[in-house]
């Protein structure tokens, strides 16, 4: 089965080498494809030195945005499984394998990388982003009629259906609530696969802020309504 | 005697009658805004000069006032053209993603790999 990663990058020169030796560490048959979301620094050209495929945005659009640019790309590729990964290190390659095997034995059509189903998991967390997942984890639930436990999680998996079914509208950060619900929508099997997330003082700050989790729940309550395909 | 905010009213209705006929004169308008602006300056003007004109109107419609009524449609007009201008934004926000993502797809490029 052809997997391709699809990793989303907007100014991660400082960690988007070593993001993706660990891919190639952790899953070295890896087919990625980088797509950067319109960065300023040298995040394009050290992606191509580490020989990804590499498309660029021309101007930042978002996370939702340069996911579903992804996603159509590694379509494009005949990916049998997407997997979507950080550029930010907070993801290990070395859990690619478990996360597409539930894909592989045919036993769901998407997988999420889950960091609450672990309690030594959580203790790297901090409080703030646990307490915003766990309520905006809810609230999506509640929408999309799911069950999962980390709806806010960058590393996922998708089989082809899910892949063709899903249709990003969200532009931002509130596309990870949005796939979720697009998921539920269209009945997909989704699994959980439980994982480690690395946090330095980066991504605590690159992460979803209380502004952030406002949007998401305005994303995901008002543009699926007002904007559906 | 015209006195307080029916003096607000004429000169914002004038005003923007002036603005209308004068984008109107240079091309700015089409005849389609020119008559929908007009109108609405017309009718501040007129309700603020008699604001007792429209007075069985709003008795059925359980308003007090043509300056009150004015207000309160001109708060609904605000409500209603801010939610178009989000849809249109929306919109076009959209396009430009879509746009982009044409452009990138066009343009993506295969690595080699090598040391930086």
């Amino acid at each position: 089965m052809k997997v391709v990663i699809v990793m989303p990058a907007y100014n991660e020169e400082k960690t988007i080498k070593k993001s993706l030796q660990s891919l190639k560490e952790g899953f070295p048959r890896a087919n990625v494809v980088v797509v950067n979301d319109g960065s300023s620094d040298k995040t394009e050209e050290i992606a191509l030195a580490e020989g990804a495929f590499v498309a660029s945005h021309i101007i930042n659009r978002g996370l939702g945005a340069t996911l579903a640019t992804g996603i159509k790309s590694a379509m494009r590729k005949n990916a049998d499984i997407i997997v979507t990964f950080d550029a930010d290190l907070q993801h290990s390659g070395r859990d690619i394998k478990n996360l597409i095997e539930p894909i592989q034995k045919k036993r769901a059509n998407a997988v999420i990388g889950s960091r609450f189903l672990r309690k030594e998991d959580l203790e790297m967390m901090p409080p703030v982003t646990k307490f915003g997942n766990w309520f905006l984890t809810g609230f999506t639930n509640l929408l999309a009629r799911t069950k999962v436990t980390d709806s806010q999680s960058g590393l996922r998996a998708f089989d082809k259906k899910a892949a063709k079914a899903i249709s990003i509208v969200c532009d931002r950060y509130d596309v990870s609530s949005e796939i979720v619900y697009e998921l539920g929508r269209y009945g997909m099997k989704i699994e959980e696969v439980p994982i480690k997330a690395l946090y330095d003082e980066r991504s605590k700050r690159k992460g979803t802020n209380v502004r952030e989790g406002v949007k998401i729940m305005h994303g995901i309550l008002l543009k699926r309504l007002w904007l559906r395909k | 005697m015209i006195a307080g905010i029916q003096a607000f009213g004429l000169a914002l209705g004038l005003i923007m009658f002036y603005y209308a006929v004068k984008l109107y004169r240079k091309g700015n308008f089409k005849d389609r805004d020119f008559i929908t602006w007009g109108s609405v300056a017309i009718a501040i003007v007129g309700v603020s000069v008699y604001p007792t004109a429209l007075d069985s109107l709003l008795s059925w419609l359980k308003i007090g006032r043509g300056l009150d009524a004015l207000l309160v449609l001109g708060i609904l007009g605000v409500y209603g053209f801010v939610f178009q201008v989000y849809i249109r934004n929306q919109e076009t926000q959209r396009q430009i993603t879509n746009l982009v993502r044409k452009v990138s797809l066009e343009l993506e490029q295969k690595g080699r790999k090598k040391n930086v």
